[in-house]
């Protein structure tokens, strides 16, 4: 599909009606590809992924092999997995420690920096025909970090991390900026498959709280979620900027449910690190579900890991990529402030892998939902019908909001993924985007 | 002397056994035998079934889920079927007669008055629930349950 008119009728943003075929077309799925994720800033890794020379992790940017990996000289840096000679994917594992890469089918072996280093049988090239200088990994075209969080780009075009985050670098600094010393991974990322479109699991993460209690209706009905279904639709839907969205809900009125149940021993260092604004909302919220335009997510949410736990909180950030259009590969991470006591980091750990993961009694329920919408959402008859986004969409924009972008009362509602799905138009359907 | 809508008297109109004035809700001939009508009444919402000559009126909201019940659709045995969940009640006295409810619905006094049908919207519940789309509104302790 490259008719650009065509992709635009599929989302109907202020009618709250999205097209079936964004999430099954191949044709929408190769447009996506070329239009957004060639184009947009993706999270890859966690700075505390690689923290020693030579250790590297595999990501997927746009659907292609990366390698992160911190060179000698103590740089983190993003190449495109690929020896220069065949092409053979170079780092088969998906993370380790390497002094160089080599190249498992003619040996050409390059250097944790990426320079090409050496070649096998190299007295048989003359200077023409092989020079190494210019033979080195392909670099992902722009890497940058935003508070230890590193991102890849393909594109040259594309305006710097800082300028694409815009207001979101507020809130994200609500969840991984508020100790001085910031969040780091805890253990590699739980990775699996889903057979879905990836924007259904954005789609759930913009915010949607209002599928709590049928979607996971069993853990409700073992008293794991609050009696009331209403109980969680106070606080905002927040749109940061652009399609970067996010809601934030208090829990109950009691103490330890502000911030959003992080544990005492850490709260001083949220006041003194956070700004008045970002305190305030820190303050009065115990959640908050969003996502990075287009693939990372990230939950802060408190969960009882059973039912006679008490609420505990995690913070998980996950990469939905997509690897077809009725495929996406996950990639979820734990963090914790580098403050945290060794107790802490065992409750949320606990609190984190029962519920969400692949084996989180929270993650089962939404996959299957997600995997029998994306197989039914296939059908030629079935996409002769829109689907609906339509909650909540008369509220006004509270004008008082703490934070920056706009913000909608009330977290059950369909705002936010409106404005998710308005910004993956632009990017399928305009030369700048980000403009 | 005040008038209703209607152009009578409000000292005509029926008052509950509690004391409350109560408020007309529909003409007794608009309501169908096995079907389940829906009405507000002030803050109520209310359900209300006609037996014969006989009308009854029960809480609106599913105690289960808090779904609002549907219109018309009473089972074959003239129970009241929660549309989201399954949840059965009585229409007599709101007893639960399926689960997963376990709470029976609130029942409401009802008053037949010149062809009209009364019904007692009952007392504001005490932690009503804040509506979430309203500027800085917050959840009750009490809708927390045992997390509050």
């Amino acid at each position: 599909m490259t008719d650009k008119a065509e992709i635009a009728a599929l989302v109907d943003q202020d009618g709250g009606h999205i097209s079936r075929r964004i999430y099954t077309d191949p044709a929408v799925f190769e447009s996506e590809m070329e239009g957004l994720f060639r184009r947009a800033w993706s999270f890859l890794a966690h700075e505390s992924e690689v923290p020693e020379p030579g250790d590297y992790v595999e990501r997927q940017l746009a659907g292609e092999p990366v390698l992160v990996i911190r060179g000698k000289d103590g740089v983190v840096r993003a190449f495109l997995n690929s020896c220069r000679h065949r092409g053979m994917r170079l780092c088969r594992a998906d993370r380790g420690n390497a002094s160089f890469l080599r190249c498992p089918y003619h040996g050409w072996s390059y250097s944790s920096e990426g320079d090409l280093v050496s070649v096998f049988a190299e007295e048989l090239y003359d200077a023409d025909h092989l020079d190494k200088s210019q033979l080195g990994l392909i670099r992902v075209t722009q890497v940058e970090s935003y508070r230890g969080f590193i991102f890849g780009c393909w594109s040259e075009e594309t305006p710097a991390l800082s300028d694409y985050l815009g207001n979101m670098r507020f809130y994200l600094d609500i969840l991984v900026g508020r100790t001085p010393g910031g969040v780091e991974v805890m253990g590699p990322p739980q990775c699996w498959e889903v057979h879905t479109n990836w924007k259904f699991a954005t789609d759930n993460f913009t915010g949607d709280n209002f599928h709590l209690y049928t979607a996971h209706g069993s853990v409700a009905e073992l008293g794991m979620l609050p009696p009331d279904p209403m109980s969680l639709s106070f606080g905002n839907l927040v749109q940061a900027n652009r399609g970067h969205v996010l809601h934030i809900v208090p829990g109950p009125p009691i103490p330890e449910a502000e911030y959003f149940g992080i544990p005492e021993a850490l709260r001083p260092m949220v006041e003194q690190t956070l700004t008045p604004a970002q305190l305030e909302i820190a303050k009065g919220h115990a959640f908050s579900v969003g996502t990075v335009f287009p693939n990372l997510s990230f939950m802060q949410v408190m969960v009882q890991g059973d039912l006679n736990s008490p609420p505990t909180p995690f913070l998980s950030f996950r990469v939905w990529q997509p690897t077809g259009p009725t495929s996406t590969k996950v990639w979820s991470w734990l963090v914790v402030e580098k403050e945290a006591s060794e107790e802490y980091r065992k409750a949320t750990y606990e609190a984190y892998v029962r519920t969400f993961g692949p084996s989180g009694i929270f993650e089962q329920d939404d996959m299957e939902n997600w995997e029998e919408c994306t197989r039914v959402n296939r059908g030629a008859v079935a996409q002769r019908y829109n689907l609906h986004h339509g909650m909540a969409l008369h509220v006004p924009v509270d004008p008082d909001f703490a934070g920056p972008g706009k913000a909608w009362p009330g977290s059950y509602g369909e705002r936010t993924q409106l404005c998710f799905y308005g910004e993956w138009k632009r990017w399928l359907t305009e030369e700048e985007p980000w403009t | 002397m005040l008038m209703d809508g209607n152009g009578r008297y409000m000292s005509d109109l029926p008052v509950s056994s509690a004391g409350r004035a109560m408020v007309r809700v529909a003409a007794f001939e608009d309501l169908v035998e096995g079907k389940l009508k829906l009405v507000r009444a002030d803050h109520a919402r209310i359900a209300i079934v006609r037996t014969g000559e006989r009308v009854r009126a029960v809480s609106a909201m599913c105690t289960h889920a808090r779904i609002l019940l549907a219109p018309g659709h009473l089972t074959k045995d003239g129970l009241i079927e929660c549309p989201m969940h399954g949840a059965m009640f009585s229409p007599e006295d709101g007893a639960v007669r399926c689960p997963p409810a376990t709470r029976p619905l609130k029942v409401h006094e009802v008053a037949l008055h010149g062809g009209d049908v009364f019904v007692d919207p009952g007392d504001k519940p005490e932690a009503e629930t804040a509506d979430s789309t309203k500027p800085g509104a917050r959840p009750s302790a009490a809708q927390w349950g045992n997390w509050g």
